[in-house]
């Protein structure tokens, strides 16, 4: 036995004990660091000898290594939720902030639009009045600058994402690098066999850092370094770092990138994951979404008000507010068809009617203009308008459409009725008119071509006689001529005496003169039946000195664009003759109804019909023989093409969707120019009436919603995403709070359990010291018997 | 190895439950400070659903509560101006049987006329009353003055501008309302009568049918040349005629007489000589000889004029039964049968029924100036006849002041409705969105506890280390 162990013996044990004491310290002082793994000494008694007899004894403890308490499966769940929470805190600060944004439902666009049609309400009721007009157009000004308001918000919402993005990606980088370095000095630390137990930490502690950012996989290798994935990538391979980039995709979505390479991190969790995906999907669909409604507010509205009358009656002027886009490129503009000229909204197939008004009479002629979007340029149209009597139009060189009445007339797009629609004169008129008994089409193919009538016109004393000559080449087909081929052949012929004219389907011939001594008489020439194939008379007529007087009065509630026929049923006078009928048809010839216009009926009495029309029948001679009929449009959209819309003119908002939406100024500078009614008149609110049933009216392009529904259904859903997150970002909190428990509870230092090491390891070390005094002194007392 | 707990788990569980009361505590005393439980749509996104139409709702109802005093207004306002017009014509029918009275004199007859005119131009300003600056009985055409007092050839008349147009506005859910009646329905509405004609003895006949006139019209009857038919030799005198349609003739050649309608046998050839029919009309005639045939029928053609024959109607066709007549000023037409129209003279046409406030003031204002310079007994028999048609006027206005009536009483019917359904709303909502302020300030208390034991029991933890007892 020799002393000399006995004291080695002693001072392994004062130093495993001065370790444990030093790393319960070192626990103590690292109970708050984060990321802190506890530590632990390891001992190990050491090898022992052998003494005599075969006697084996210890020589002692071996602190064998400091290890911390690491539960590695942990640590990855705990990385992975880490990165769930912070998608779910960017979720929901992102949807709290929308609903910021959105401000309901105390507040926000929906009272905006309730003020809105709350507005075009209180008007209604006062149409007259210049200051609810003006409401009007200010709460417009308003829904727009709101629905604007929404757009930019959200847009900054997107735009921020970058830029926040782009902060994160730097953290990312930055932790990348770190870790990057500390695999390094890992390597080098633990080169000779210990435990980088610091460093560690440090390194597992950046790596969280990062998964609360970015999804990402740790892999350990075997010489203690730590590779890092991102999205299937190497982001840190040792002690090389590929640096993330943050990029801007064409969309303006952003995109993180690794290196220069294209490759799109597909990442899932995270902050960073989160913010691109809600500035990616979330917030396009929620500006898509309000675009919809706003694209679909515009366009119902707009069709309403371009096709109403503003305060001042029919306008003498109007310039389209949008101009048709040079689509070819041959500086000129207008002559691109309209469905190629840029316009915001889509010309449709449809039918446009332009009513020109002479001032003094009020008398109202109303045209129908064919729109077909795939045929027709805007030079087109203006060329068709300008066409028309009293009217000019022309495309101006920044391509917007130009019309103008003559002095006297003015013109509206309104659907009104024509309060006195007898203006050709073919019901009972005072110039003789002989119409056609049936409905085009007429069957002349059993005709000889050219084929020929006398028209006989002026008096009895004087007549004047013209030839009208129908050619094969005036009709598509011979054996079904319609009424408009026709009236294009005859009044090519007819010189200025008669007039040929279409109404309701019905040709008709009128003399040019009225009075009771003007004739017409009509008499096929030759061995033509012409007249006859019409269904004209050949016997003569005469006019009268005052002309059957026809009034038009209440507005159309039907839903389809048509017209209302009438026709005698005999040869009699309104009001005298027994049993005079009049037959009244649809557009398409089917019997309506049949009024009493006979002995009993007063003339000038309104008789109501269906659809809120009424007519009424001034005294004269009417005549069934002679053909007489009456054509009255009956229209519910007076503009079923939507060129207005897609021009502009006279419209209630500029602007297509939520950013760009604008009341028209015209309006705020001049409330007149509202379009309250359809007539003209002050108190007529029939525009109003029709914009209010907007409010009600469930729209296809809105899924079936009313807007105020479809905007609604915007805040639930939001309402829904935010409560949904917050509770999300609840739940994923506490399943955290239950990681970082069980983190703590592996890893996390606890102080009475290090001051209970302390007291143990320095009793160790209290004994370990009696032991090497023990040890001293019996060297001591060995020495002093050789004394 | 059983779970350990450590100090920093203590804090953070200490921290997260401290922080998690808060919370809660927070958001109930924003529940209970703002009176809302539901403040941003993540609150109850269901309930967000329902508050926005339900806001939306109440929003309306108030702009119907306001339509509906607007419209009581309006309706109260037309009311007054009507009652007005029935005070004045109550006036009138003093008036009217004042006049009546044979015993009145010349000028006090032509004093109660100036009174009429004054009531005519009263009652033509009541009917274009207005509020505010828009008119009241026009329709829709609000702007423009309803009532036209016109005078001119055909006497005066009030020519209606307005048109017929309602302005309707909605007063509760669904239910919309007029706001003013069409004037000429108040002042000019109508219950077309018969038609007869007095006082000439022409012979001429209503028709019956397709009458257009209003009130009385004077109708002339005139001689109007001779027709086609009449024999060449014989051609229309200078002289006065009286006779009218076909009328028999005889020549006899020696003596050379003519004799006309079975009359007296007069010698010819003849210039502007009067030829006295069997039944005492005359017919003057010029004839220079005999003609083939010795017996024959003619027509003496008669102009007829309703416009003090500023325009005629030249009626040679004696068989027709209706035939027109058409007033060139105010374009109405009469229609009269002209087969036993056998002498020219003036006739007094009266539609009955067709009376309005208008007429009735214009043509007693007329009677009582007498403009036509009629006898003194024509006049007091005609005031004596307007007597029920200033009734029936007078009833108009009254009809008209009971509909505005109606329709202002029911005004008040709705609002109570309006007010309910207010109510009511109000009610939903403030179950969906507002506080319960009890349940939840008995949250509040019972949040307040928790948090306080919370923070004591925290406090106590987190001060236990085993450091603190070790010396």
């Amino acid at each position: 036995m020799s002393f000399g162990f006995g004291l080695g013996a002693g001072l392994k044990a004062l130093t495993a004990a001065r370790l444990g004491i030093e790393t319960a310290g070192n626990n103590v002082a690292n109970a708050n660091t984060p990321g802190y793994s506890r530590q632990r000494v390891d001992l190990m008694s050491s090898l022992p000898y052998s003494i005599a007899r075969g006697f084996q004894i210890g020589s002692g403890v071996d602190v064998s290594d400091i290890s911390r308490m690491v539960d590695e499966g942990l640590e990855r769940r705990l990385r992975l939720q880490l990165g769930m929470v912070g998608a779910a805190e960017v979720d929901q600060s992102h949807y709290s902030e929308l609903e910021g944004i959105l401000a309901e439902p105390n507040g926000g666009l929906s009272s905006t639009l309730a003020s809105f049609f709350g507005s075009i309400g209180s008007l209604q009721s006062n149409p007259a009045d210049r200051a609810l007009r003006g409401g009007v157009a200010q709460a417009g000004n308003e829904l727009a600058q709101g629905i604007n308001l929404l757009a930019r918000r959200f847009g900054d919402l997107g735009d921020n994402t970058f830029a926040e993005v782009n902060g994160l990606v730097r953290q990312v980088n930055d932790d990348a690098v770190s870790i990057a370095r500390l695999n390094v000095q890992i390597v080098e630390l633990e080169a000779n066999g210990s435990t980088a137990n610091d460093l560690r930490d440090a390194r597992e502690q950046k790596i969280k850092d990062i998964a609360k950012l970015i999804d990402t996989t740790a892999m350990p290798r075997n010489n203690g370094t730590v590779d890092l994935l991102v999205g299937g990538h190497l982001l840190v391979a040792g002690d090389r770092v590929t640096q993330l980039q943050t990029e801007r995709t064409e969309a303006g979505i952003t995109a993180v990138t690794l290196g220069n390479g294209v490759d799109a991190i597909g990442a899932s969790q995270g902050r960073i994951a989160a913010l691109i995906r809600q500035q990616r999907d979330n917030l396009p669909q929620m500006r898509q979404r309000l675009d919809q409604m706003t694209r679909n507010t515009i366009l119902e509205m707009n069709r309403l008000h371009t096709t109403g009358m503003p305060r001042s009656g029919p306008f003498a002027s109007l310039t389209s507010f949008y101009g048709a886009k040079d689509g070819d490129g041959d500086g000129s503009r207008g002559d691109e068809l309209l469905g190629q000229s840029g316009f915001l909204f889509d010309v449709e197939a449809g039918d446009l009617y332009v009513a020109v008004t002479d001032k003094a009479t009020g008398a109202m002629t109303r045209t129908r203009v064919a729109i077909d979007p795939t045929a027709m340029s805007l030079q087109d149209l203006a060329a068709t308008l300008d066409n028309v009597a009293h009217l000019s139009a022309s495309v101006d060189p920044t391509g917007r459409l130009r019309i103008n009445a003559d002095s006297g007339y003015g013109f509206d797009f309104s659907p009104r009725l024509d309060a006195s629609p007898n203006a050709f004169g073919s019901l009972g008129g005072a110039k003789p008119s002989i119409g056609s008994v049936g409905r085009e089409p007429f069957d002349l193919s059993t005709q000889t071509f050219p084929v020929s009538f006398t028209v006989t016109t002026g008096t009895a004393a004087t007549p004047v006689v013209s030839t009208v000559t129908l050619d094969a080449s005036d009709f598509a087909n011979t054996s079904a001529a319609t009424v408009d081929e026709l009236v294009t052949a005859i009044n090519n012929d007819v010189g200025g005496a008669a007039t040929a004219a279409n109404v309701g389907g019905h040709l008709v011939l009128r003399s040019n003169q009225g009075g009771s001594t003007s004739q017409l008489t009509l008499a096929n020439a030759g061995a033509g039946t012409v007249l006859g194939s019409l269904g004209m008379t050949t016997t003569a007529v005469t006019g009268q000195d005052v002309g059957v007087d026809v009034q038009v009065e209440g507005s159309y509630t039907g839903s389809d664009n048509g017209k209302l026929v009438f026709v005698p049923s005999g040869d009699g006078t309104i009001g005298v003759t027994a049993d005079l009928k009049m037959n009244v048809f649809d557009g398409d010839g089917n019997l309506v109804t049949v009024l009493d216009v006979g002995a009993g009926y007063t003339p000038g009495e309104s008789i109501t019909l269906e659809n809120g029309v009424a007519i009424a029948f001034g005294p004269g001679d009417v005549s069934a023989t002679a053909g007489h009929v009456l054509a009255v449009d009956t229209l519910a959209d007076s503009d079923t093409s939507d060129v207005l819309v897609a021009l502009g003119m006279n419209s209630f908002f500029h602007g297509s969707n939520a950013a760009d939406i604008a009341i028209n100024q015209d309006l705020l500078d001049n409330p007149d120019m509202l379009a309250a009614g359809t007539s003209g008149s002050a108190s007529d609110a029939g525009n109003l009436i029709r914009m209010l049933g907007l409010r009600g009216s469930k729209l296809g392009d809105l899924d079936a919603n009313t807007i105020e529904d479809f905007y609604a259904d915007i805040v639930g859903d939001v309402g829904f995403e935010a409560a949904a997150a917050n509770n999300l970002l609840q739940s994923q909190d506490a399943l955290l709070a239950h990681l970082q428990q069980q983190r703590e509870s592996v890893s996390g230092v606890n102080i009475d359990e290090e001051m209970i090491d302390m007291t143990r390891y320095q009793q160790a070390y209290e004994a370990a010291a009696r032991f090497i005094s023990t040890v001293q002194d019996m060297t001591d007392t060995l020495i002093n018997i050789g004394r | 190895m059983s779970l350990r707990i450590t100090q920093g788990s203590l804090y953070e569980m200490a921290r997260g439950n401290i922080s998690r009361s808060l919370l809660r505590y927070t958001s109930l005393q924003d529940a209970v400070s703002t009176g809302r439980r539901v403040n941003r749509p993540s609150d109850d996104p269901a309930a967000t659903l329902r508050i926005i139409p339900l806001n939306n709702d109440l929003r309306n109802l108030g702009q119907l509560s306001n339509n509906i005093a607007l419209a009581r207004e309006t309706l109260n306002t037309g009311a007054s101006a009507l009652e007005d017009g029935s005070s004045l014509m109550q006036r009138l029918r003093e008036l009217t049987m004042q006049a009546a009275n044979g015993t009145i004199s010349e000028d006090d007859r032509i004093s109660i006329g100036a009174e009429v005119e004054q009531l005519l131009n009263q009652m033509v300003s009541i009917a274009n009353s207005k509020r505010g600056d828009q008119y009241m009985f026009g329709g829709t055409a609000s702007d423009e003055q309803p009532f036209d007092l016109v005078t001119d050839g055909g006497g005066t008349r009030v020519v209606y501008r307005g048109n017929h147009e309602r302005l309707n506005i909605e007063v509760a859910p669904g239910v919309s309302t007029p706001l003013s009646l069409p004037g000429d329905s108040i002042f000019q509405q109508r219950h077309r009568g018969t038609v007869s004609i007095s006082g000439g003895n022409t012979g001429i006949r209503p028709a019956g049918v397709g009458d257009t006139g209003v009130g009385f019209q004077n109708l002339a009857i005139a001689f109007n040349g001779l027709h086609t038919d009449a024999p060449s030799t014989v051609t229309a005198g200078s002289g006065a005629t009286t006779a009218l349609g076909v009328l028999d003739y005889a020549f006899t050649a020696s003596p050379a007489t003519l004799s006309i309608g079975g009359g007296a046998a007069v010698p010819i050839p003849a210039t502007d000589t009067a030829f006295t029919t069997s039944d005492g009309t005359v017919i003057n005639l010029s004839v220079s000889g005999v003609p083939a045939t010795l017996t024959g029928t003619f027509t003496a053609k008669a102009g007829i004029s309703t416009d003090g024959g500023a325009t005629q109607v030249d009626v040679s066709d004696f068989s027709r039964t209706a035939t027109p007549v058409r007033n060139s000023y105010d374009g109405t037409v009469l229609n009269v049968d002209v087969t036993q129209l056998s002498r020219t003279g003036e006739e007094l046409v009266k539609h009955a029924g067709t009376f309005d406030t208008f007429t009735v003031l214009v043509t007693l204002r007329d009677l009582l100036q007498n403009r036509s310079d009629l006898p003194d007994s024509d006049v007091q028999s005609r005031i004596a006849s307007l007597l029920t048609e200033v009734d029936s006027a007078h009833e108009g206005v009254l009809d008209g002041l009971r509909e505005l009536g109606f329709r202002s009483s029911s005004m008040e019917l709705l609002s109570g409705r309006v007010e309910s359904l207010k109510v009511s709303r109000s009610e939903s909502l403030s179950l969906v969105q507002d506080t319960d302020i009890a349940d939840s300030i008995l949250q509040l208390q019972r949040q307040d506890i928790t948090y306080q034991a919370a923070l004591q029991v925290s406090a106590k933890m987190i001060q236990t280390t085993l450091s603190g007892l070790l010396r």
